[in-house]
């Protein structure tokens, strides 16, 4: 490597109002490196990258590119110098071709008409010599995930960067896609990339990286090279800090600072994916990966906060030494091996695993399905799919009173049918859903909330709020017919005001009047709202779709707390999530839809990444 | 939470808020039409004054013009109730046209009546096909995604060429000059106060009053909510359980009955029969009433008076300044085009003004 | 055989099959399609335009206008195209600057050209109603007699009174088609119609495509407003356009946002329109008004029919 690096930040601070963004950090890129950015949501991760794309520019600090001192102005400025990147939230014309999406902004031709056949031959060029199989002619709308991801390396490739900069890029895939995508970077490596990517999940770090930067709370703790520090280590650093001060919060009115609602909320385009995946619903911010070294789940096996990991303490039964023992002899960290199909996620299933039979010895789960009683019922049930979503395909499911049951698989894959199913909002063709031994399966959503099921929809604002209107007529929404509310019709407001007033303590809502739009909440308020909303009701089973998404990590825990303790008051939940580790570490039961169909059940302790990913797969375990 | 300093009621300071609101676009709009009127060589007092005096300078033309409130305010009121529920209801000019003429028909037909029954059910025959026709559409669109703005023009123009054919034809009274018979007196409505040729009737009040009411309904009932959520965010008023399909056409049905309402008291009130070119665009005023109040049925009668002065003082105002009639129609435009724009205070004197 | 001959038997073979009535529903769809041509250029960039009725009529005057100051029909042609771009500049100005409620605003300015080409009407000529009679354009079959003397004599009679306008505007269909397909500008277009957001990042000014879109698609429009009042009429006559700027809507709508689509659609609304003439000499029993709302008739069967998930572009109407 260059002893000269190829990317050079000096004390590059970015701040929005009285909030620090990105604080004096310095960081080197080296050429033809691969380089990780690892951190807590929040700790200004997202900000650097969007500096160093030129997307944003730094209040203070130089930046230099290639030994000289460069200023961008505009993403296009630093795509010209050859840095470019792709954002985490697809940036995809829904119904343009791949390969339209691939060249707008940059045609070939001359006087403003496109030579379509230079850029399709120069595309499929791309395509051959890394691999892909991305059909240019396909409307995008209809491509999955994993070929949304191809036309945004695309879109980079084909405009010559040298340095790529990928946000959260594994996030929305499955395990082996995973598996596919990191052989890609080591491949764009050999032809001489640079690559930085920001990601939560340790063992991708682990797998390719040469070297990784840690951020917190806007500043960087350092940079690693990885043959140098452990996983412990790392996490370690990751969460070194003690909580933040509260003046960290989003104050209302400034923009939001990193990942979270507002910029979720600015990339969606109302895109309706095709079997693939649902964009509109944003990314859940994917976990701090290794291992579970700190579950919130778990109050009684360790009485601190998040954030107090001292060096060796790993939090599970086990001492560091096999850990570390593993580690030594992992071939993930050295080089891929041959045949193994998720090699790199070796480090992580075992020590979960490991933390999580210890850990739950003293809770009171391991449901036994025979003991339980049986508290929702799908049986056989067959839906049409729609343009972007699987139908359901003679399903049948049980959930018992008071278990948490996961659903997992490829976003895209019947999920969200089942949800709305659940619901009500959608009807079976055939096969019937039974709730507590009575069929609901043609009764409307009104019904299903009376007999205590209902949702909770993966983005608040968009399915469950009503973004205009106020703090108080957003929570009377859903119980607006009831007695104490409503006199023959007329509303009683004062009464409403109150019983708001005193729900909105409850949960610890923060606001600052009951008339303010509802639009004013933060993120993880709103989800504290639809919660509560739903609370109100005295569920017997709430269906929760997707509860990290949109929320930082604070605000994620304490969702998973209520969770938990709801469930131990004998509330059962079915989470939908397209996230493997939050699924893991909030169910009882894990069950994976592939095309609507169930391909399997496993008990968590028995989950195995591998196995679930050949179910995400379609391939039987 | 602070402690409220003395207010006026709840409903009333929300509504005066959405209208202060409203102010800095108005205010625009009448720069621009001061404007206007100096490009045309008035004085824009003079302007003022003219169509002040043509609209209610005296009581002959005040009659006239609080006459031309009522279809207004209905039709204002159509739309505005139509947009609780997030739809565009562009259709009362053939809403009220079929309204109106299925009114004076059935007045006619139905002469032997008392006239305590006779009344009520001509206007409710006026409503009722006016809720009619305005139900394709919203058919339309939740079977189909058709746009209801597009469904409901077609349907003006078909209804107005329906209309004509008729009146010309089986429910005209026999001539050749395209209207229907008079109604009998039983049907019509008689003049409280005798102004000039058509005094005041009680038609504006009942008009002010469905408003007035409407408005209680969005703000302080079950129903209202509903609706209004409906038309907020339709898949979490969906989830919450609330019937939107249903609400949905009920709310437009019920809009195209307004605007048949409005059709059926013209007849009974004003003109005591149907006839051709029945409306003068009053379904189009309708529009630009509800807009400018930015949909709160209780601050129709603000933009209905502006607006049937206006329609009113046009000829008044060639009369007296030379000015074109069709100035109004700009007026009007460039109201609606400001008030479009929303123009609003920045964000910070917006927390103060609802503090 | 001689020429004439030939000709005789052709123009005989060619009114056999219709054709007469094919021109005439050519001219009758040419405003129409003008009008959705201009609309789709408009919506696919991202922004909902209802306003064509009032660029169209504004068109119409403007055209009326200045073929009366410059005895030129084709200066009308200019003229129409401004008084469109006009209206399109409020438009854009009001939903791109100002982030108005776009079908508002298409509203307001539908009611504005209305009043203003009304008024200025009555102001500049002094007229109520019917502005005096200015020249027209060429026939089609006048101009091809001109340009190809020999040829062009027998083709006229079977030309009818098809104006220049009607080709030239199945010729704009298919170069939009082209524009749209080869075209880096068209492309760029889409791009901001369906994803904003994205069309930034890749370097596309999104306001400035947007702003020549809606100024574009109300020079479109404007044309068809000066085909009704320098192409077929030859004179403004107060609201000229009777709602054929929804019609357009309604042909963007069928069309699916696509030019051949449009073309398609606005044929089929010519052809019901022309049906209508004929028919109604034909069938004289039944009622005038019965053809006069036959295209409205026909657009709303259409749209009944067609029933299914439109797809307009992704981010039509937001910002």
């Amino acid at each position: 490597m260059d002893p000269e690096p190829l990317i050079a930040l000096r004390l590059i601070s970015k701040r929005y109002g009285p909030l620090w963004a990105n604080k004096g950090i310095s960081l080197d890129i080296h050429h033809g490196e691969i380089h990780g950015i690892v951190g807590e949501n929040g700790a200004g991760k997202s900000t650097l990258m969007k500096v160093l794309n030129g997307h944003l520019r730094a209040d203070s600090g130089e930046y230099m590119f290639d030994g000289r001192r460069v200023t961008f102005r505009h993403p296009k400025d630093a795509m010209l110098a050859g840095i470019g990147m792709a954002y985490q939230r697809f940036l995809i014309f829904p119904q343009l071709t791949a390969l339209e999406n691939v060249i707008v902004g940059c045609e070939p031709g001359a006087f403003g008409w496109i030579n379509r056949k230079q850029a399709r031959d120069e595309v499929l060029r791309l395509c051959e010599s890394i691999g892909f199989d991305l059909s240019l002619n396909a409307m995008a709308s209809e491509l999955s995930f994993a070929h949304r991801q191809q036309i945004e390396i695309l879109r980079l490739l084909y405009r010559k960067v040298r340095v790529l900069i990928l946000d959260e890029p594994t996030s929305l895939l499955s395990p082996p896609e995973t598996e596919r995508f990191l052989e890609l970077l080591r491949t764009l490596q050999c032809t001489g990339h640079t690559i930085l990517f920001v990601t939560h999940r340790l063992q991708e770090v682990f797998a390719i990286a040469d070297r990784v930067s840690v951020l917190s709370r806007g500043e960087l703790i350092g940079s690693f090279p990885l043959i140098e520090i452990t996983a412990e280590q790392l996490v370690q650093l990751i969460m070194s800090t003690e909580k933040p001060a509260l003046g960290f919060e989003k104050p209302p009115e400034a923009p939001q600072a990193d990942e979270g609602g507002t910029v979720d909320r600015f990339f969606e385009i109302g895109l309706e994916p095709g079997i693939g995946g649902q964009l509109h619903s944003p990314v859940p911010p994917p976990q701090i990966n290794v291992g579970e070294l700190e579950t919130p789940m778990l109050p009684s096996l360790d009485g601190r906060g998040r954030g107090k990991v001292e060096t060796g303490d790993v939090r599970h039964p086990h001492p560091t030494s096999p850990v570390k023992g593993e580690e030594a002899n992992s071939p993930a960290l050295t080089s891929p091996v041959e045949g193994e199909e998720f090699s790199s996620a070796a480090l992580t299933p075992r020590m979960r695993q490991t933390l999580i039979s210890s850990s739950h010895k003293g809770s009171k789960d391991v449901r036994d399905s025979e003991t339980r009683t049986v508290l929702l019922e799908l049986r056989n049930i067959t839906t049409q799919p729609d343009a972007h979503e699987a139908g359901l395909n003679r399903l049948s499911l049980t959930i018992q009173e008071g278990e948490v049951f996961g659903l997992g698989g490829v976003v895209g894959n019947g999920q969200r049918t089942m949800a709305h199913l659940l619901s009500g909002m959608l009807q079976a063709d055939r096969g019937a859903v039974f709730l507590a031994g009575k069929e609901i399966t043609r009764l409307p959503p009104a019904t299903r909330m009376e007999m205590g099921l209902f949702r909770l929809p993966a983005n608040p604002l968009e399915e469950a709020l009503l973004p205009p209107r106020s703090i108080m007529e957003n929570t009377l929404l859903g119980r607006q017919r009831h007695q104490s509310f409503q006199h023959y019709g007329w509303l009683s407001l004062e009464a409403i005001e109150d019983w708001a007033t005193e729900q909105l303590q409850q949960s610890e809502i923060v606001y600052s009047s009951l008339n303010d739009p509802v639009s004013s909440l933060s993120g993880g308020n709103l989800q504290k709202l639809a919660l509560t909303r739903v609370l109100v009701g005295s569920p017997r089973i709430v269906i929760l779709e997707q509860p990290g998404c949109g929320l930082d990590i604070r605000a994620q825990e304490k969702l998973r707390e209520r969770v938990h303790k709801l469930n131990a008051s004998g509330v059962a939940f079915l989470v939908i999530s397209y996230d493997l580790d939050e699924l893991l570490a909030l169910s009882h039961r894990v069950g994976v839809l592939y095309r609507g169909r169930l391909m399997g059940i496993v008990n968590r302790e028995e989950a195995s990444l591998e196995l679930i990913g050949r179910w995400m797969l379609g391939m039987e375990g | 939470m602070k402690r409220p300093l003395p207010r006026l009621p709840a409903p009333i300071e929300k509504s005066l808020l959405s209208l202060c609101l409203l102010l800095p676009a108005l205010a625009v709009g009448i720069l621009c039409c001061i404007l206007l009127s100096l490009l045309c060589g008035a004085q824009p007092f003079d302007v003022v004054v003219t169509i002040w005096n043509g609209a209610w300078g005296s009581k002959a033309s005040a009659a006239t013009s609080l006459a031309k409130v009522t279809p207004l305010l209905l039709t204002g009121l159509a739309v505005a109730l139509a947009y609780q529920g997030n739809l565009l209801n562009i259709g009362c000019e053939g809403q009220l046209t079929l309204g109106a003429l299925s009114a004076a028909s059935f007045a006619v037909m139905a002469a032997p009546l008392p006239w305590p029954v006779l009344m009520p059910l001509t206007l409710l025959i006026g409503a009722l096909i006016g809720g009619l026709w305005a139900l394709p559409p919203v058919l339309l669109r939740q079977r189909g995604g058709v746009h209801e703005v597009i469904s409901t023009l077609l349907l003006n123009y078909l209804a107005i060429y329906l209309a004509e054919y008729l009146v010309l034809g089986p429910l005209g009274d026999g001539t050749a000059m395209g209207r229907t018979p008079q109604i009998p007196p039983g049907a019509a409505l008689a003049p409280l106060l005798h102004f000039g040729v058509q005094g005041i009737t009680a038609a504006p009040f009942v008009a002010l009053f469905f408003c007035l009411s409407a408005q209680i309904w969005v703000s302080k009932t079950v129903w209202g909510y509903e609706v209004m959520a409906t038309g907020s965010n339709i898949i979490a008023a969906r989830s919450a359980g609330i019937g939107v399909e249903r609400w949905q056409r009920r709310i437009f049905v019920l809009s195209g009955a307004l605007a048949g309402l409005a059709g059926a008291l013209e007849v009974v009130a004003v003109h005591h029969r149907f006839y051709r070119a029945f409306s003068p665009g009053y379904g189009f005023d309708g529009i630009t009433a509800a807009f400018l109040v930015n949909g709160t049925p209780g601050w129709l009668w603000l933009s209905s008076l502006l607006l049937a002065s206006l329609r009113a003082a046009d000829k008044w105002l060639q009369l007296m300044i030379g000015i074109s009639p069709n100035a109004i129609l700009l007026i009007q435009a460039i109201l609606l085009l400001c008030v479009a724009c929303q123009w609003r205070l920045p964000a910070r004197w917006r927390k103060g003004v609802s503090s | 055989m001689s020429m004439e001959a030939a000709g005789e038997v052709a123009q005989r073979g060619l009114i056999v099959m219709g054709w007469p009535f094919i021109c005439l529903a050519l001219s009758k769809a040419t405003p129409l399609l003008l009008g959705a041509l201009g609309g789709i250029l408009c919506e696919l960039s991202g922004v909902i335009n209802f306003a064509l009725e009032g660029m169209m009529l504004a068109g119409a005057f403007g055209a009326m206008w200045a073929t009366f100051v410059f005895q030129s029909p084709w200066m009308g042609i200019l003229g129409g195209i401004g008084g469109g771009m006009v209206i399109a500049g409020l438009h854009a100005i009001a939903c791109l600057n100002l982030r108005a409620n776009q079908i508002v605003s298409s509203i307001a300015l539908n009611l504005l050209a209305a009043g203003t080409t009304g008024m200025l009407l009555n102001q500049v000529f002094k007229v109520y109603g019917t502005s005096p009679t200015v020249k027209r354009l060429p026939e089609l079959g006048q101009f091809l007699s001109a340009t190809f003397p020999d040829f062009g004599v027998w083709m006229v009679p079977f030309l009818g009174s098809l104006s220049i306008l009607g080709p030239a505007a199945l010729i704009l269909g298919l170069a939009m088609l082209g524009f749209f397909k080869w075209a880096t500008w068209g492309l760029h277009i889409r791009a901001c119609g369906e994803n904003p957001l994205a069309a930034e990042a890749a370097g596309i000014s999104v306001g400035r495509t947007r702003f020549f879109a809606v100024l574009m698609s109300g020079s479109l429009a404007g044309l068809g407003g000066a085909y009704l009042a320098v192409g077929e009429l030859s004179q403004f006559v107060e609201h000229i356009t009777q709602g054929r700027g929804y019609l357009a809507i309604a042909a963007l709508i069928l069309g699916r946002w696509k030019p051949l689509g449009v073309l398609w659609a606005t044929l089929l609304f010519g052809l019901s329109d022309a049906a209508s003439e004929s028919l109604a000499v034909q069938w004289s029993g039944m009622p005038n008004q019965f053809f006069l709302a036959l295209p409205y008739l026909v657009c709303f069967a259409a749209l009944m029919l067609r029933l299914g998930k439109n797809h307009p572009p992704s981010a039509l109407g937001k910002l």
